[in-house]
Parts: structure tokens; sequence; C-alpha cells
């Protein structure tokens, strides 16, 4: 009896793995899906699906339906690496879209190298993540593109010179940025008339403003989170000082206009995406996530994640993904693509893998029914 | 130059009056039970969100705002005296003070799991008026929350000078066994003190909601320990020395900020508070006055 249970036991494995090789092409996807970050991995998860059900609705890739193969790494570096090596070894994925944290990307990235299976984040914006690894790719907007394009932008269109600057000191987010920005306005002709500094959970921020006032600022860079940023509009506003406040996607929160109300009124951000985008693509996929939770930049670079991939496995002619041929194939289909258009903008790679990208410049405005929303101002 | 600095010493000032409204709280539990309150950050915070619900839902006349917010903070007040520490105040000091971290701890949360761990806006009550004189810009809600802390601080004063209650917590203070023997209820006044104490620091919440126009569950702990060293500062213990510690640390503070960095910011604080204790333990004013309170 127990040998005719395993017997049917195999068979059944047998057909199994046999279907899977005749009829699917598995793209393995990881991030924090519970956790404290679980809103990054949830939303990179369901825009992926999108993806996957609409590639598989018009008849998939070259001849196969995609299979979605999802793991919650709960943002653990280890259990990240662990869903990696299950991806490679067990699911013989194809692609891999990988942890929305640069972190977790660090880990991971490595091991996708080695195993020659192509790793596409779709969130990791620290620098390195994916230097002297031929396999690993992202497809986010870079700091380093975002803010110097903002720079560029508002001094172009706004005519302002000069600019304040304020850093968080114990944010490496904020530093990082800050050093850009200050490249930047150099490069472009600017000015920055006044440097001040904060740290992330202050609350009272009377002695810089006080400070900044003097230099009559056109605008106060802060490279920061929202919840300083907002708190900073405020107390400019108190001291009479009418500038808004330009800084990175830290800022992109409905949390800075629910806390600064309208001080928070032209306060400029840039990031990966914007749901205002005209563009019919952008509407269109915005229209399809009302039901999946709500378009965003992480549903946008997880549903374009899945394209890319897919493109690059249709250019490459992928069939069989346990074939290392094949998926190296694949990666330099991935890489030479001439340009791809991503509801999150157009982008190609550059040499190392990073997106070059153009950043979505937003301002905050009001509607007439006093919502606040982040207006686009580049399109 | 000159104008900066008038500038941030108004800044401090107005930072150092609300740590005062707050260490008076510390500094009179002490004085009476001689036991550090570390709730009292917490009751602080409570008071603040109080004033942010009537403020959003009944009304947004300032009086109504904080003397409800203040009213019914005392009422927490008492409420914490009544459990967290009555019930160990024969007991070893030790089990007082992780009562009182535990207190802290157990308000913080509730106020996390009833409202989210986020920052809440605070309603604007007063229009962002700035007067210039002579070159400097002095905001019109700068110069009220120093004149409600002076006149806050003064009412107490008065409380505890020229009051029956004022008399049976200075005596209290002073000796309670005695004080108990002479027929003053030395619960009630237990009661009186922490009601008090509560109050001045829901009125402290609410001037600071007002002025950066956000409170977040978890704003007692930081500010409330800094209102700690204002009142060691001072003088733990001695009404006048939290008023001139919480003065002296909000200047430092805001000073060192605009002149060093705002990273010193907390190691200020409790540089201060590192070095009071080992330069003068007894505080600024310790020594000079014997009454307690």
């Amino acid at each position: 009896m127990r040998k005719i249970g395993l017997l049917s036991l195999a068979a059944v494995f047998m057909l199994a793995t046999f279907a899977f090789a005749a009829g699917e092409l598995v793209i393995g996807i990881q991030g924090p899906e519970t956790g404290n970050l679980a809103v990054y991995g949830q939303k990179t998860l369901s825009g992926a699906k999108l993806a996957v059900d609409e590639i598989n609705a018009a008849g998939g890739v070259n001849g196969k339906t995609i299979k979605l193969i999802n793991y919650d790494s709960r943002g653990d570096k280890a259990e990240a690496a662990n869903a990696t090596q299950r991806l490679i070894n067990k699911d013989k994925a194809c692609g891999i879209i990988g942890e929305p944290t640069s972190g977790a990307t660090f880990v991971i990235g490595p091991i996708a190298d080695r195993a020659k299976t192509v790793l596409i984040s779709a969130g990791a914006t620290a620098k390195g993540v994916t230097d002297n690894k031929p396999f690993v790719f992202r497809d986010t907007l870079l700091d380093s593109d975002g803010g110097p394009a903002t720079i560029k932008f508002i001094m172009d269109k706004f005519g302002w010179k000069n600019f304040a600057l304020i850093t968080s000191v114990n944010n490496d987010y904020s530093v990082g940025l800050s050093a850009i920005f200050k490249k930047a306005v150099k490069d472009f002709g600017g000015n920055i008339v006044v440097e001040q500094t904060i740290s992330d959970g202050d609350t009272d921020f009377s002695a810089q403003i006080t400070g900044i006032k003097p230099h009559n600022p056109q605008a106060i860079i802060f490279s920061g989170y929202y919840p300083e940023g907002s708190l900073i509009l405020l107390e400019a506003r108190k001291q009479g000082l009418n500038v808004p406040i330009v800084g990175g996607d830290g800022l992109l929160a409905p949390d800075l206009w629910d806390v600064a109300k309208d001080a928070a009124l032209g306060s400029i951000v840039y990031a990966g995406f914007s749901p205002e985008a005209k563009a019919k693509k952008v509407q269109e996929f915005v229209k399809k996530m009302e039901t999946r939770g709500g378009a965003d930049m992480f549903s946008a670079q997880g549903y374009d994640a899945v394209y890319l991939l897919a493109n690059a496995m249709k250019d490459a002619k992928v069939t069989n993904c346990a074939d290392a041929k094949q998926r190296t194939a694949m990666r330099d289909a991935l890489a030479n693509i001439p340009g791809f258009d991503g509801v999150s903008g157009q982008m190609k790679f550059d040499k190392e893998g990073n997106a070059v990208k153009k950043p979505f410049i937003q301002a905050v405005d009001k509607k007439a029914d006093g919502t606040y929303y982040f207006k686009l101002l580049n399109e | 130059m000159l104008e900066i600095i008038l500038k941030q010493l108004l800044n401090g000032i107005t930072v150092g009056s609300i740590y005062s409204l707050i260490a008076l709280g510390y500094t009179m539990v002490y004085g009476i039970i001689k036991l550090i309150n570390f709730a009292h950050g917490d009751i602080y915070m409570v008071g603040a969100f109080i004033g942010l619900i009537v403020a959003t839902q009944l009304t947004s006349n300032f009086i109504v705002v904080i003397v409800v917010a203040m009213a019914l903070t005392a009422i927490l007040g008492v409420l914490v005296e009544k459990v967290a520490y009555k019930p160990v105040r024969n007991s070893s000091r030790i089990s007082a003070l992780i009562s009182a971290i535990g207190a802290s701890i157990f308000i913080s949360n509730l106020v996390v799991l009833i409202n989210g761990p986020q920052r809440e806006a605070y309603p604007q009550i007063f229009p962002e008026i700035n007067f210039v004189i002579g070159g400097i810009t002095i905001s019109f809600l700068q110069i009220f929350i120093i004149l409600v802390s002076i006149a806050l601080m003064f009412g107490l004063y008065y409380i505890v000078h020229n009051t029956k209650m004022g008399v049976a917590m200075r005596a209290v203070s002073q000796n309670m066994t005695t004080a108990r023997l002479m027929g003053i209820n030395s619960d009630k006044v237990i009661s009186f003190t922490f009601a008090i104490g509560s109050s001045l620091a829901a009125a402290a919440g609410v001037l600071v909601g007002t002025y950066y126009r956000a409170v977040d569950p978890l704003m007692g702990l930081l500010f409330g320990l800094k209102a700690f060293v204002a009142a060691v500062l001072g003088g733990i213990g001695s009404i006048p020395g939290a008023m001139v510690g919480g003065l002296v640390l909000g200047l430092a503070e805001v000073m060192g900020v605009a002149f060093i960095s705002p990273s010193f910011r907390d190691a200020i604080a409790f540089g201060i508070l590192i070095f009071i204790l080992i330069v003068k333990p007894s505080g600024l004013f310790g020594k000079a006055t014997k009454e307690k309170v």
C-alpha cells in the first residue's frame, strides 16, 4: 500500500516537472511582505503580479506562460539569501525581482551573479549595489540622476540661484543626497548661501531657521525625510520665511501636508513615478492598479521589472531556464535593451546595470476641494 | 549678527519656559515624596493630545483648550499616583522607580495603540503674527508662550505660599510623619501635588502643540528627560530652581544648536546633567532654599 502511494507520488512529481518544463518560465520575486518594511514588498509584488497576468493573457513569452513565484524575506537578509538560493536551485527561475531595499540587495546580488541568474532590484538606491556584478540590475531612479535633474529643472524654470541646504546628520540617505545636491547647485551655477544641519527625531528647528533667514535663499534644499520636512516648513512660515523646500523622495508622503498643511504648498520633490503622468501607459496602469492596492513608485517599478525580464527572454529566445547559456543570453539581451518605455519612465541600463532614467519632478498643490496632491511639473 | 543672537535668545527662552513648566512637576513630586515621577513626560504628552482633541473636535478657543487639557490631565496625574505609586509608597525606592518607568511605558503605548505611532498635526490656534522691533522679528506666539508660562508659574507660587493647601504641601515636604501628626491629610496633599504638576505639564503640552504644530505619542520621552535635567540643574525639590533650570537648559540647547552643531542638542542637555551631578549635586538652588515643595 505504502509502495503504491510512493509510486503515485513520484508519478505526480514527474508529471509536474514535465508540465513545468514544457509550459512555464519562472520569474522569482522576493521582498518584505511582512514586517516593518512590508509595504515596499507588497506593493512591488502587486505591480509584478499585474504585469505577469497581462503577459500571460497576451499569450506569454516564446510560447510559454510566465509563472511568478514569490517568497517573503521579511526584510531579513539571511531570509533573502535563502529565498534567492531556493529560486535559483529549486524553482529554476529565469530571473529574480529582488529586494526593494539596498541592504538585502547587497547580500543577494552576489548569489544571483555567481549562479548566472539575472536579478533586478525594483527599489535599491544605494551606491554600488550593481557594481562588478554583470547579472545584477536595478530599475529604480538613482539619487545621482534625480538630484541634479531636479536642481537644473528648478533653476531653469523658476530662475532660482540661491539656496539654503539642510542636512540631517544622523541619516545616511540625507548626508549622501546633500552631497549630490551641493555639487549640482555648483555645477549649474547656483549658490548654497547657508548650510544648516539637523538630526532625525528633532522637533525644534527654530535655531536653524533663524540662522537661514538673514541669507534670503529662494528655496531650502532639505535632503532628509518627511517628518522633519513638515516641521521645517512650519517653522519657516512661523518666522516669516516663505520659501519652498526641495528634496528627494524621502519627502514624498502625504504626511508632509497632513502636518504642514498649506505650508507644504509649493514644496518640490522628485521620485521614480507619478500617477499624475499623462502618458497613456501610466494612466492605464493607475486604473488597473485601483483594484490591486493602488499605484505607487514600488508597484510601478515591480511592474516594469517583469516587463524588462519578459522582453529580455523574448529577445534571447529563452525556453529553458535550467540552461546557463540561455540565462547568459538573457542577461546580454537585458543589458543591451536599446530603450524601454515603462510606467516609471523611459530607461536604459548603463554598463553597471543601473537604470538611467528621468525623475518625475513634482510639487505639492491643492485641488479646488481642498485636498492636497503632488502635481507633476516636468512632462 | 547681534540680531541673530537676540533672536536665538528668544528661541531659547521659548523652549526653556516650556521645559520649566514640565520641570515643576518633577520637582514638586520629588519635594513631597522623594520620587522621580518618570511618567511625567508621558503625562505631558497626554495633555498635548487632550488639547489636540479639544481643539479639533470642540473649539479652537485657546483658553478652553488649555483649561480642559489641564483639568483632565490633572485627573490622570492623580490616577497614576493612586495606581502606580501609592501601593509602593512604603517599599524601597527602587520599586517606586520601576513602577514609574512601567507607568511611563504603559501610557505612551496606550496612546500609540489608540492613535497609532504617527505624528498628528495640531490646529493653528493663533494666526502667525510677527512684530519687527529694531530689525528683530519677534513672533507673537513666542511672546505668548513665555507670558503664559510665567503666569502659570506665578499661579503655582501663589498656591504654594498663600493657600492652606500650600502650607500643607510645604509641611508634608519637610516631614510627612510630623505633618500627619499635626492633622494634615498627607494622601490628599500628595494627590493635589500630582494634580498641579500634571496640569502644568498639560499646559506645556498644549503650548508645544501650538508652537511646533505637531505632536506624537513618543514626544514625552525625550522632552520629559530634558525637563528632568532642568529640575536637577535647578536643584530638584526647588520651585524657583525648576524655573531657572528650564530656562538655562533651553538657552544652552538653542545656542549650542545655533553656534556649535545640532548633533550636540541632546549631548548638551545630558552633559549638563552629568556636569551638575559631579560639581554641585544639589543643583543651582538646592542649598539656597531650605523649603522643598
